[in-house]
């Protein structure tokens, strides 16, 4: 009898214990599926689109007060020297002068940048920093066999502190430690480096680069491929990212957690995860 | 649902039952045994029962006690006598019983001289050996938990609280490949349409997506439905018919690569759904030549079905939500998981291809790839519905499948994972952990027997019982839920408040997990001992209603 009741108590504690357990078993309050957003990949035509739904679309120039939100306009956007805009600009040609901050995002047809402007995320075919677009430079490579070449570096293999490229290459390099590509090499494919890369003067690579520590790339270089930085991304003097012609287009992704550039031309997308600037 | 609950109430009460059976200390189970008192003088055996309280005997001065119980009453030669006569003379039979039952409790719950308990051990020496084999053992066991537990309120601290690394996902000016999507399929006419209308729908470019439906040996409608599609879009869908040759996914998957022309090949299995956005997302990390293979996250979508859909939903997430992603944020070992993700053909094909003799493909791979070099980039953000299992038997069956697979990659490439010279350390620590990781269950569960013998045993030799006490609540209080704090963590990040409360009973899917797992470790070594090489794949069963009809 004894028994039966110190287990008729343990039992309603237990019970007491689960009741909230129990509850959610017998009438579900959340039994619903995770929610995925069906659409979530960064589209560059999210802000146009959502502005021309919510007939927010303007058509006039736009000058830029300090602290303005959001615009879209198919006009032009000017944010004037010192100025700070927040959430995301969309427009035919954005200007961003001396020392201005883009605290959020801007997709147009033409960004130019003059020095010290600040921004989180640009994408344009033609972003350009003090770089004149006529003197983009053109080569066709396309070979696919090439393209899908890797060669893996061992930690043995590195020469001193890095895995140093002195001569041309004909295929993606992976080296899991720091790479260094010597002046005035053509790559022809990608590197990816565990630790840091260091490219010099005059370098040419057909692919893109990676890098699990911080990127530094010298003056006169030119990149088709992405490059992805997931520390510090310093680019030298008259740079060229990717390509935009008038039959080609080679767009490209440059990321970084901090992005300091010099001049530059760029197709596609820049985006730093703290800022990118123009110094 | 009411049936699902019984069976669910049925199965815990019998685990919680089989176990406190199991476990309960010898202090509260001394109402079953007697103990047998002798005297010098009368030279008389006497049974009493402790709990029989209308028995009060009073024992005399000069009377020697001996103290045994029952189980062993066949070996009382061997037992040490007790000499108790020092007692105090006016002591009365309860306080000398009480007396007694102190004094030979076991070491958990007293302060005992004598940590050894030898004065209860009959004096064999083989005995002795196996008790003390069995201690190293639970150690060795305990130890391993140790560190699994580290391991896992580790990954669940980066998580939280660190920085994550979401490094591909923000590649999106770019000039896209062209690819190749898998969808294996084996008698999925009820679910193989909603895929490749899924597919048709993304936003990838469709003159660089070739959608390949696998169709391995199907007996239903599968091959029909292919083929209506193929006939709508004849430049994007490619299908692979399979009539004979090996079963199972990977060697379906292994010819349709061979045929297969793109350098990136998705893989789908034919009841996931994927999203738009999905297949961007997922070809992003090949860019980085050093990417082998990536995988996304799986999500179940059938969660309303019963009480296990939402267990396993639970699981996944703390799977996926916050392992996987730790494993990535910290440059681990990032598993592929066979369907929602993809691999560098030339990068499989340098680490030997597909291998069709093995039920765990994915994880194969993941370890091949990582072996050569390449690595695995798990993307968080990339999520797909899938059908998680709506019956236990299914369930079972499953997780036997994943366990001989996992344990068929361990015996392959644990040696070479130690020495291999492209991971590095961590990678390679971690790379052991994933590969041991399903033999922890049967260990786990080996220890649980191991542990009650000692503790029946009252066998203690290398701690004090203090020691063993603390460590045993200790780990208890937060060893044994480390795996169920990563789930917690995992469904507060997917912000399900309401699903958080179910964490209780996520305790009954794991002990059906362990059991489940040992089952199919015992059933592998089994086979090995037999040079049976023969392993069965077990198809999922599908759930969704028939979208033919």
């Amino acid at each position: 009898m004894r028994f039966l009741i110190v287990l008729l108590i343990a039992m309603a504690l237990a019970t007491l214990v689960l009741l909230p357990t129990i509850l959610e078993i017998l009438r579900p309050k959340d039994n619903k599926p995770l929610f995925i957003n069906q659409n979530y990949f960064a589209n560059l035509k999210y802000f146009l689109n959502k502005a021309e739904k919510e007939k927010k679309l303007l058509n006039n120039n736009v000058s830029v007060n300090d602290g303005d939100e959001d615009i879209a306009t198919t006009g032009n956007i000017l944010i004037p020297a010192s100025t700070k805009m927040t959430g995301w600009a969309h427009c035919n040609e954005l200007h961003m002068k001396e020392e201005s901050i883009l605290d959020g995002k801007a997709t147009a047809n033409k960004v130019a940048l003059e020095h010290g402007s600040k921004f989180k995320r640009i994408s344009a075919p033609e972003i350009t920093m003090g770089f004149n677009k006529d003197e983009q430079r053109y080569i066709e490579w396309d070979n696919r066999e090439l393209r899908n070449k890797v060669v893996i570096h061992k930690k043995t293999d590195i020469d001193g502190d890095a895995l140093v490229i002195k001569n041309n290459m004909e295929c993606n390099t992976v080296a899991k430690g720091d790479i260094l590509v010597k002046k005035d090499v053509v790559i022809n494919g990608s590197i990816k480096a565990n630790g840091n890369i260091t490219i010099e003067n005059g370098v040419t690579i057909m692919g893109s680069i990676f890098a699990e520590g911080n990127i530094k790339i010298g003056n006169n270089c030119l990149v088709y491929g992405h490059i992805v930085a997931e520390k510090q991304l310093t680019i030298g003097y008259r740079f060229q990212g990717g390509y935009s012609g008038p039959t080609n287009s080679k767009p490209i992704t440059i990321l970084g957690e901090t992005i300091n550039m010099h001049s530059s031309i760029i197709n596609g997308t820049i985006l730093a995860k703290k800022y990118a600037t123009y110094i | 649902m009411l049936k699902n609950i019984i069976k669910t109430i049925t199965i815990t009460a019998l685990a919680g039952i089989s176990l406190l059976t199991f476990a309960k200390p010898t202090e509260f189970q001394n109402k079953h045994f007697s103990y047998t008192l002798s005297s010098h003088q009368t030279n008389n055996h006497k049974k009493i029962n402790l709990d029989n309280e209308d028995e009060p005997i009073i024992l005399y001065p000069e009377e020697t006690i001996n103290i045994h119980f029952l189980p062993g009453a066949k070996e009382l030669q061997s037992v040490k006598n007790q000499n108790l006569a020092n007692a105090d003379v006016e002591e009365t039979f309860s306080e000398k019983m009480e007396r007694i039952k102190n004094e030979n409790s076991p070491s958990f719950f007293k302060q005992s001289e004598d940590t050894t308990g030898s004065n209860l051990l009959p004096q064999n020496p083989w005995l002795e050996t196996f008790l003390f084999a069995t201690y190293i053992a639970v150690i060795t066991i305990v130890i391993c938990m140790i560190i699994y537990t580290i391991r896992h309120y580790s990954f669940t601290w980066n998580r939280l609280f660190s920085v994550q690394r979401y490094p591909y996902i923000d590649i999106i000016d770019t000039e896209w490949p062209n690819i190749t999507i898998f969808i294996a399929a084996h008698n999925e006419e009820q679910v193989i349409a909603n895929s490749i209308e899924s597919l048709l729908n993304i936003d990838y470019p469709h003159d660089k997506l070739t959608i390949t439906p696998v169709n391995d040996r199907s007996t239903d409608k599968t091959k029909e439905i292919i083929d209506k599609y193929a006939a709508l879009h004849p430049n994007i869908i490619k299908p692979f018919h399979r009539a004979d040759g090996k079963p199972g996914k990977a060697a379906a998957l292994k010819d349709a690569t061979d045929l297969c022309t793109d350098d990136i090949v998705l893989v789908f299995d034919a009841d996931y759904v994927p999203s738009k956005g999905l297949i961007k997302q997922l070809v992003s990390p090949f860019f980085d030549p050093e990417v082998g293979s990536v995988m996304g996250r799986v999500v179940p979508m059938n969660t309303k079905s019963n009480l296990l859909t939402r267990l396993l939903e639970l699981e996944r997430s703390g799977g996926y939500q916050v392992d996987q992603q730790a494993r990535m944020n910290l440059d681990l070992v990032p598993q592929y998981g066979g369907t929602v993700g993809g691999f560098r053909k030339t990068a499989l094909n340098e680490s030997g291809g597909w291998h069709d003799d093995v039920l765990a493909e994915d994880t194969d791979i993941t370890f091949r790839l990582m072996l050569n070099g390449y690595k695995v980039i798990y993307q968080n953000r990339s999520e797909c519905y899938e059908e998680v299992p709506e019956e236990w038997s299914v369930r079972i069956k499953q997780i036997k499948r994943w366990a001989k697979g996992h344990n068929q990659a361990l015996f392959r490439h644990f040696r070479r994972s130690m020495s291999n010279p492209y991971m590095s350390l961590s990678a390679k620590i971690d790379g052991v952990f994933l590969l041991f990781i399903y033999l922890m269950s049967p260990l786990l569960f080996l220890s649980w027997f191991l542990a009650v013998t000692l503790f029946f045993f009252n066998y203690s030799p290398l701690a004090s019982t203090f020691l063993v006490l603390f460590g045993f609540i200790s780990y208890s209080a937060l060893g044994n839920f480390a795996a169920f704090f990563e789930i917690a963590a995992a469904t507060h990040l997917d912000g399900g408040k309401e699903k958080l409360k179910l964490l209780p009973v996520v305790y009954l899917n794991f002990l059906i997990s362990v059991i489940a797992i040992s089952s199919a470790t015992v059933e592998l070594i089994w086979q090995r001992l037999r040079n049976n090489q023969d392993l069965k794949w077990d198809k999922t069963v599908r759930y969704r209603k028939d979208e033919t009809k």
